[in-house]
């Protein structure tokens, strides 16, 4: 059982991959609340699907809710260069603040942005693929249904930029 | 530990928008407004949650709210019909916002203000008559390579050479649009997406005008309500001679004609909508060609023959919400080269997370770039 804390485009995946429910039976999942907030939808088939997420996983205790707060939140936008600033989300914000502070957690994330923001929170050694994450659990999909923002090697790239990035910039 | 600088700011935001605490604390999702009270005597820590509330509606960023970063409070739109000071101050600042992201975008992509390169300087002497006024209205369609139906192509001439920022905000009642030349985010043509099309492509052409003359009719001398009409007549009429020239206008008009050179109704408004007007702005540019009388234009979008007939006519209208095009492609470039996140770009495109990939294929485009290649520089 290992700890994970996700964001919101892979748990959107995850509901339509329809693997969310057997990924929560393996593992420790934590959310922080902006990321909550974000799940509104998820597309089945082409479909466009209302969930009550909260409702269903958060209440329910299938899935742990964690959040930050304001100092926190500068704290990590400290540590960015600027030109991250306007660039990326309270949400992925909030996931990087409680990575920082969380010293257990993995963060899975197919976001190019906030992928290559972790060098610059020192938690690169923290960050996941969701190939890597399904393939650990013996979820593994078959490569057809995995996008690319899933793979091992788009995680890998972007982490790479993220660290070229932080080097460049100091 | 609360950030006492967060909180007075948060309490100066708010009143600057004019909200009372229950009204703000209503917006904000408090079921008590004794939590903003905490909040901005500095009592209570803000959550990151809850920043993300106060960034919404006050429409600032997180980084301005957290104070990494200063936020542009010049507002100095000028309005068709002006809102409530209170209403005002809040459509403003939301513009404000939705500019600010424009502009951050552009910035990103290294694309720099284009506007003042329209070449064309205006004075009094250009705007002083209705002659004068169709003669800058003729040589800019010219100037812009308009072409014939000017209505249709306006938008992205404006949007794609000029980086006009076209906003379509939802304004109701409350007016036809707005437009600043703002020193930071450039220049700024506000439209009510509630309009119909052809009603809001002469407020954009409306808006130009204002947008060009930005030096001579200054925003502090338009204030003066009664000016201010003076030059929304004068920008109505560079919009009716930009958007219906009048060699096209008098060729569509003779094609129409009967042997007796009566046109009918439904002709009128079939002319009308090849050239992306309503049919009330054409009988007033037919007025102005000499082609019927004042009395007869005002019978004319009076008649209750000819309502019925036009709404049927353009019954089939599509009722989707517009959106600026090119707003949409800077943030799906930004998007694609990783210079935003995914979560930035439904925030800005004010899409649901789960629309991303299906929102960035309707552009024909995918959200990996591929690779780059070399091309060679030709400029001599």
């Amino acid at each position: 059982m290992k700890l994970w804390i996700i964001d919101a485009d892979l748990i959107i995946d995850f509901l339509a991959l329809e693997i969310l429910d057997k990924l929560v039976q393996k593992h420790t999942i934590f959310l922080a609340t902006s990321v909550i907030d974000e799940v509104k939808f998820y597309r089945k088939d082409g479909i466009k699907i209302q969930i009550d997420f909260r409702e269903t996983y958060i209440e329910s205790g299938l899935i742990k809710e964690l959040e930050a707060a304001q100092n926190e939140i500068k704290e990590v936008l400290e540590c960015l260069p600027s030109d991250f600033e306007d660039s990326i989300h309270i949400g992925e914000l909030e996931s990087l603040a409680i990575l920082k502070r969380e010293k257990g957690l993995i963060f899975c994330c197919c976001d190019h942005f906030a992928i290559r923001a972790l060098p610059f929170i020192d938690c690169s050694d923290r960050g996941i693929s969701t190939e890597k994450l399904l393939n650990s659990c013996g979820l593994s999909l078959p490569r057809s249904k995995l996008k690319d923002r899933h793979t091992e090697d788009y995680f890998q790239n972007n982490l790479r930029l993220g660290q070229e990035k932080k080097i460049y910039n100091f | 530990m609360a950030d006492q600088a967060l909180a007075k700011r948060l309490k100066e935001l708010r009143l600057s928008l004019g909200f009372k605490l229950n009204e703000a604390s209503e917006k904000l999702g408090f079921p008590f407004y004794q939590t903003l009270t905490k909040i901005e005597e500095g009592e209570r820590e803000v959550k990151a949650s809850e920043l993300k509330k106060f960034s919404k509606v006050y429409f600032q960023s997180i980084p301005e709210l957290l104070g990494l970063q200063t936020s542009s409070q010049f507002s100095d739109f000028v309005w068709r019909n002006p809102p409530d000071e209170v209403e005002k101050k809040q459509i403003e600042a939301e513009l404000l916002d939705y500019s600010k992201q424009y502009y951050k975008l552009e910035r990103l992509l290294g694309i720099t203000t284009k506007w003042r390169n329209f070449k064309i300087q205006v004075d009094h002497d250009d705007v002083r008559t209705q002659k004068n006024i169709t003669e800058l209205a003729d040589s800019l369609r010219e100037h812009l390579t308009l072409g014939n139906r000017p209505a249709s192509v306006l938008p992205n001439v404006l949007e794609q050479n000029y980086s006009v920022k076209i906003l379509f905000q939802r304004l109701s009642d409350i007016g036809s649009g707005a437009s600043i030349v703002h020193p930071e985010f450039g220049a700024i043509a506000v439209i009510n997406a509630d309009e119909v099309p052809w009603r809001r492509n002469y407020d954009l052409a409306h808006e130009l005008f204002h947008l060009l003359t930005w030096e001579i009719f200054p925003p502090q001398d338009l204030k003066d309500t009664s000016f201010l009409k003076e030059v929304d007549k004068k920008a109505d009429s560079f919009a009716s001679v930009l958007l219906l020239p009048e060699r096209e206008v008098r060729r569509s008009i003779d094609e129409h004609r009967d042997e007796k050179g009566k046109i009918s109704f439904s002709d009128l408004i079939d002319i009308a909508l090849e050239f992306d007007v309503s049919t009330q702005a054409l009988i007033y540019r037919m007025h102005n060609l000499g082609y019927i009388t004042w009395e007869k234009a005002q019978e004319l979008i009076s008649d209750d023959k000819l309502l019925i007939i036009n709404r049927e006519k353009r019954k089939d209208v599509s009722s989707t919400i517009p959106r600026s095009r090119r707003f949409e492609a800077l943030a799906i470039r930004c998007l694609s080269k990783g210079l935003i996140s995914r979560g930035k770009f439904a925030e800005i495109t004010k899409i649901d997370r789960c629309d991303i990939d299906n929102f960035v294929e309707d552009y024909g485009l995918i959200e990996v770039e591929g690779q780059p290649f070399e091309i060679m520089d030709n400029r001599c």
